[in-house]
């Protein structure tokens, strides 16, 4: 799943994610709330649950924080198994420091998603 | 006047005493050899007898003596005193109970004088008992004795100046006065100098003091009674002299001479009355403008006291004084001001060179003016601008300081309110433009990344369909998007730059050495030679510190020349406070015009082609030295090599 609000990122990613062959199933989501809706749904509607959600943090309306909150709310099975953050700037120790806090968060990287950082995250967190 | 007799009274003194001993031992020898016209001066005129002239002469030695200022000396003219004495109550013992004795033909037999031979007149006998008892008494320390001393020899003095009188009118012998029908000319003058004489030993007493003194009446004395004394004798003389000539009649000669008298004395004195007066209107001009300067000043004072705050200090900064502002605005009482120093309103606000400055100015004499902090008795403060004067003696010697001060504590309140407002609109335009830069960039990154992956996606999936111009075209859109980046990437580190800085005690031998070991690579290729001099251990912000030293060798070694190979010498030098470091190269150097520029974000002096780069490194280094409240510059000359100096000065935690 990705949750980014810049559809040509979500493109570049989804193409990158398809290309690898590494997902059955690739959700964009452009909004915070949309994610969440969609997270709240997939049970009942019997959408696809995500195994990895890369989530970026500079959104309008919901940030990617704000996110995290609400998404902390959620029963464990409506949550999805991983959470990746997605910084802007490789070098941002602001966003850096808030993403060390967070718990539910598994990892953070910097954008854009490559091949190599995919293949990395796939083979410590599902091989 | 008195003064200057005073002063040469010794002199004067031993002149007349010489003049006297020589005059007696003249008749004496006289006497002797049977000179007469030594005797008796004026022909038919009484003579001097032998006694008389024994008599000058011990008095004459017994006065010069008794100027001295042994002890010795002192009773010798005592002794002289007491022979004179001696001599002269026993001739006047013998007028008075009608004897004769051998004193009188003593030591020489007298066959001129036809009354009493060989015995002195009345008059003189008189005189020396007068004189010798003087030369006795004007030892004693009694203040009564000495002005009796000083009355007897004035009345000596009138009694030969009568004498005297009756030689000049020429009164004949027979007309004579009894007391002092006998009395010789040469007697009668010698008598007036030595009773001057011993009266001159204390000038300030009696009649001397009044002749002698610097007081108006004392002056007015010195100029009449010479003017009456000769202005009577004379007319009296010419009078004399006409009317026996029997030129005029004696009744005509008297009115002449009187209405004479009574003009010359009229014009004399008016001319010292109209001189008196000019002096009385001067003297009073003074007075006035004395009267109107204090009434001046005293304006002046209750101005000041009205105004001011007004403190006096004795040299060593006592107060001696101070106003009722003063109290007021202290909240002391005088009374517990006055003795105390300035420390009392001490507010501990200044340090101590600020109050030896103060110190050192108004010890030179000098005004000191500046604002102190003051602490009143309630532990409020306040601010008073001050002026300090030192007052000087005759002498140039400080010996009292006045305070002069204005309340200023509202103006100061308001100066410092005003400059915490400044500070902080400082510091929110500086957090706001570090949070545009930051933001700024942190957005620009945005788009241009979409820009790469399109880029890329372009080079993987079509890369076959374009032609070498399109493949070109890509390459360049990608190559200026990773320029951007870098710049946008830069610029962030830049606004950054600081923020999370630490201060901490940092050998700099440590950082450069760490600096050198991160180039180790670019060294090793360009086979640079770094020299390190003695480097301090002091207070930095680590990572900006190595930070610093990185850019300035990675210039060194990048701006190299081509025929040589970069040689970069480190090193630092105590100024003062502050310690001065220096990066020196020999690579290309820079123009002068460039100086400034170089240190500007972003601006370059070469193409990327000749010297990669973002403009980047030197601004940085800038921002990190200024963190460090320093200073950065440079030295450099084309083809020669640069040397970048910084200043750290010495920071506390």
């Amino acid at each position: 799943m990705l949750v980014d609000d810049n559809p040509d990122d979500n493109f570049f990613h989804e193409r990158i994610i398809k290309k690898s062959g590494a997902a059955e199933v690739v959700v964009t989501k452009e909004t915070g709330y949309e994610a969440l809706e969609y997270l709240k749904l997939q049970r009942f509607e019997k959408l696809a649950h995500p195994q990895l959600i890369f989530l970026d943090i500079n959104m309008p309306g919901m940030n990617g924080w704000e996110f995290i909150e609400e998404y902390n709310k959620l029963a464990p099975d409506q949550q999805g198994d991983h959470v990746i953050v997605m910084l802007t700037t490789s070098k941002n120790p602001d966003d850096r420091q808030i993403a060390n806090k967070n718990a539910k968060v598994t990892d953070f990287k910097s954008k854009p998603l490559t091949k190599e950082m995919l293949e990395e995250v796939i083979d410590k967190y599902f091989v | 006047m008195i003064n200057l007799v005073k002063k040469s009274r010794a002199k004067i003194v031993l002149v007349i005493s010489g003049f006297a001993m020589l005059t007696s031992i003249l008749v004496i020898i006289g006497w002797l050899f049977d000179i007469k016209s030594v005797l008796n001066v004026v022909a038919g005129g009484a003579t001097m007898k032998f006694n008389t002239a024994l008599c000058f002469f011990f008095s004459a030695l017994g006065i010069a003596l008794s100027f001295g200022k042994k002890a010795t000396l002192k009773y010798a003219s005592i002794i002289l005193g007491f022979l004179v004495l001696i001599i002269g109550s026993f001739s006047l013992a013998e007028y008075l109970f009608h004897f004769q004795s051998l004193l009188d033909n003593f030591f020489v037999t007298d066959l001129l004088s036809s009354a009493y031979p060989g015995r002195m007149s009345a008059g003189t006998a008189f005189c020396f008992a007068m004189l010798g008892l003087s030369l006795i008494a004007i030892h004693t320390e009694q203040l009564v004795v000495l002005k009796t001393v000083q009355h007897v020899l004035t009345l000596v003095v009138i009694i030969a100046f009568v004498s005297l009188i009756t030689f000049i009118l020429e009164i004949p012998t027979v007309n004579k006065v009894f007391f002092i029908n006998t009395m010789a000319l040469h007697t009668s003058l010698l008598f007036m100098l030595l009773a001057i004489s011993l009266s001159l030993k204390n000038i300030h007493l009696g009649f001397t003091a009044l002749i002698f003194e610097d007081y108006d009446g004392s002056r007015l004395i010195r100029k009449l009674i010479p003017f009456i004394v000769s202005l009577s004798i004379g007319l009296t003389y010419i009078l004399l002299t006409v009317v026996n000539n029997q030129t005029i009649n004696y009744d005509f000669g008297l009115v002449i001479s009187t209405v004479a008298f009574v003009l010359i004395s009229i014009i004399y004195i008016s001319i010292i009355g109209i001189n008196l007066n000019k002096k009385d209107i001067r003297w009073r001009e003074l007075q006035k403008s004395l009267r109107d300067t204090n009434q001046e000043l005293e304006y002046y004072k209750q101005a000041l006291d009205k105004s001011s705050i007004v403190a006096f200090t004795d040299a060593k900064g006592i107060i001696t004084d101070v106003n009722q502002k003063f109290c007021d605005i202290s909240k002391y009482d005088k009374t517990e001001i006055i003795g105390k120093t300035h420390k009392l309103i001490n507010s501990d606000f200044h340090d101590r060179a600020f109050f030896k400055n103060l110190w050192e100015t108004i010890k030179k004499g000098e005004v000191w003016m500046g604002d102190v902090k003051n602490k009143a008795k309630d532990g409020s403060y306040y601010w008073v601008h001050t002026s300090i004067v030192p007052f000087k003696n005759d002498t140039g010697e400080i010996y009292r300081y006045l305070a002069i001060r204005q309340d200023v504590t509202k103006r100061k309140e308001a100066e410092e309110m005003l400059a915490s407002q400044y500070v902080k609109k400082l510091e929110q335009k500086n957090a706001e433009l570090e949070q545009f830069a930051y933001i700024a960039s942190h957005d620009l990154q945005e788009p241009l990344r979409s820009v790469t992956n399109f880029v890329n996606i372009l080079v993987e999936d079509y890369h076959d369909k374009f032609d070498e111009d399109g493949a070109k075209y890509l390459r360049i859109i990608s190559d200026a998007t990773e320029r951007m980046r870098n710049l946008i990437k830069f610029l962030l580190d830049y606004s950054r730059l600081g923020r999370e800085r630490k201060l901490s005690l940092v050998d700099c031998s440590k950082i450069l050495q760490e600096a050198i070991a991160d180039l180790n690579e670019s060294i090793n290729i360009a086979e640079a030679d770094i020299e390190i001099g003695n480097l301090p251990t002091l207070y930095v912000f680590e990572t900006e510190m190595r930070q610093l030293f990185q850019n300035l060798i990675s210039n060194a070694i990048k701006f190299q020349r081509k025929d040589c190979k970069p040689q970069i010498k480190i090193s630092a030098q105590k100024l003062n406070d502050t310690w001065m470091f220096s990066v020196q190269d020999n690579g290309i150097g820079i123009a002068p015009t460039h100086f400034n520029r170089i240190f500007q974000i972003f601006q370059r002096l070469h193409t990327s082609r000749e010297y990669q780069g973002y403009g980047i490194g030197l601004p940085n280094c800038k921002k990190i030295v200024e963190l460090h409240g320093g200073e950065i510059w440079v030295e450099s000359e084309v083809d020669k090599g640069s040397t970048f100096n910084f200043t750290i000065p010495k920071l506390e935690l």
